[in-house]
């Protein structure tokens, strides 16, 4: 297997919004990615991804160790292989930004799933793409995202993140799934939060202007809560969307809770605010 | 029980060191379990064993909610995976009154005395958890999204209530409609009668 080959698609393995238990190597789901960003995207197979991880597995660790060494020329070289694979490809170049968004991700799954994939390497390529430079933050996000994974198994030998763990990992970039279905990131906002919740400390997924109401303590929760509400009633009168971070990554489904968090969402709804899944965020009722 | 309260508790409360709490409480009960602690700050306790991270969180700013969590480490979806006693209470149906799913602490013994209620409540009716069966947080998980996209139509139910409830009153029979028609199969019988009234006069006005 040439190092050479890994490039000749694209590996784009997608967490497509409503595809959560859906085969995301299906040929569908790309169909309907590529439509979504109207850009073609072509997949390596489940049958060639499994061939590539076999011969990887049978490679000894010498080869592997080799293979591993002609990572560093590569990456060098990665602007120059960039161009001649748009060439190549006929592809034409990224002018959205989920266009920019699916070639981002196309490239770095290209780097990182294949198990001959060079370790390391996703920094790189990321700082490479344009996308860097207009969407500083979701950049990060998925490099953060990907690397997490690349990262855990960098001490097993022979072995990368897989296509799925990569999934999994870039579930965790909402930013991400709003892009593919949207096209267009939004702004954030004051968010809703529980406190100490994976959700609230999560370095990865927010836009920017984001923002937790951080409030002095008064020293017990009464007049705690009555200057948060005070707060949030303060913010629901500019009429801006207030979000709701305590949600499930995919759906947008808002995760159960009680106490302050609930007392919140609450205190909205009393005001006739709605809550829209679709951007896990609150909204003013209609004048 | 002193010092566990609501919103509308006005104690003030003592200065609350949850790491040490849960380090005299809940160490005798974990440690034979093979967990170890990992982390002890005043607002955040941490457990882990091969299989399970178990989390006690307190808010000791703002809410003073106490909040225990399990977690069970399978490579990366634990992130996201996370799950509050209540919860694993919930959905093992045990039927007790206090469901852990609202607690408020103000005070150290109240914290001393809360822990102990909870991790008694965990051993004896979610132990597989604590030991991190899979099958049973596979379980959980799917009751868990159950339950959050059972709770978000809930909160849109009320809100679609609401609006059709005031346009009502001001017989703005196109709103009630918007308002109840995607909530069909949910709806009250008055809530139907009143979205086939709304239906009907639209009609008649229309024509």
């Amino acid at each position: 297997m040439a190092c050479s080959t890994q490039f000749t698609r694209i590996l784009l393995i997608l967490p497509l919004p409503e595809a959560e238990s859906a085969d995301l190597r299906s040929p569908g789901a790309l169909r309907d990615l590529g439509q979504l960003v109207r850009r073609p995207i072509e997949a390596m197979g489940p049958a060639e991804g499994d061939r590539y991880a076999s011969d990887w597995e049978r490679m000894d660790a010498g080869r592997q160790a080799a293979y591993r060494a002609m990572s560093e020329p590569a990456k060098a070289r990665y602007a120059d292989w960039r161009q001649g694979f748009e060439r190549n490809t006929a592809v034409p170049s990224a002018e959205t930004r989920a266009e920019q968004a699916a070639d981002l991700l196309g490239s770095i799954l290209a780097a990182a799933a294949t198990p001959e994939g060079f370790i390391g390497y996703v920094p790189a390529s990321v700082n490479a793409l344009s996308i860097v430079r207009q969407l500083p933050s979701l950049a990060r996000d998925i490099a953060e995202a990907v690397n997490s994974v690349v990262r855990s198994f960098r001490n097993r030998l022979g072995r990368n993140a897989t296509p799925a763990e990569l999934i999994q990992a870039l579930r965790v970039v909402p930013q991400w799934v709003e892009l593919l279905r949207t096209g267009k990131i939004e702004k954030g906002g004051l968010n809703l939060h529980k406190w100490g919740a994976p959700e609230s400390t999560t370095p990865f997924g927010w836009r920017e202007a984001d923002r937790f109401l951080v409030l002095p303590d008064q020293g017990a929760p009464k007049p705690n809560w009555r200057q948060n509400s005070g707060r949030i009633r303060e913010e629901m009168h500019s009429d801006d969307p207030i979000h709701d971070s305590f949600r499930r990554p995919l759906s947008g489904a808002l995760k159960e809770s009680d106490g302050f968090l609930e007392a919140e969402r609450k205190l909205l709804e009393e005001r006739g605010w709605r809550y829209d899944p679709h951007a896990g965020s609150w909204n003013p009722p209609e004048q | 029980m002193q010092g566990v309260g609501t919103l509308r508790s006005n104690r003030r409360m003592d200065d609350i060191d949850i790491g040490k709490v849960s380090d005299s409480v809940l160490g005798p009960v974990l440690l034979p379990l093979q967990f170890r602690p990992v982390v002890q700050r005043p607002d955040h306790a941490q457990w882990k064993s091969d299989a399970v991270t178990f989390d006690i969180i307190f808010d000791r700013t703002n809410s003073y909610e106490l909040d225990m969590i399990l977690t069970r480490h399978r490579g990366l979806v634990h992130r996201f995976d996370p799950f509050s006693l209540w919860q694993i209470l919930r959905f093992k149906g045990t039927g007790a009154p206090n469901d852990f799913s609202n607690v408020q602490v103000t005070s150290t013994d109240a914290a001393r005395a809360l822990l102990l209620q909870m991790i008694h409540a965990l051993v004896e009716k979610g132990p597989e958890f604590l030991s991190g069966s899979r099958e049973a947080f596979t379980a959980l998980r799917r009751w868990n999204a159950r339950n959050d996209a059972a709770y978000t139509d809930g909160v849109a139910l009320r809100g679609a209530r609401e609006r059709a409830r005031r346009a009502w009153a001001r017989q703005d029979y196109k709103a009630v409609v918007a308002a109840l028609e995607p909530h069909l199969r949910r709806l009250t019988g008055s809530e139907l009668k009143r979205l086939e009234i709304a239906t009907t006069r639209l009609r008649t006005g229309s024509r």
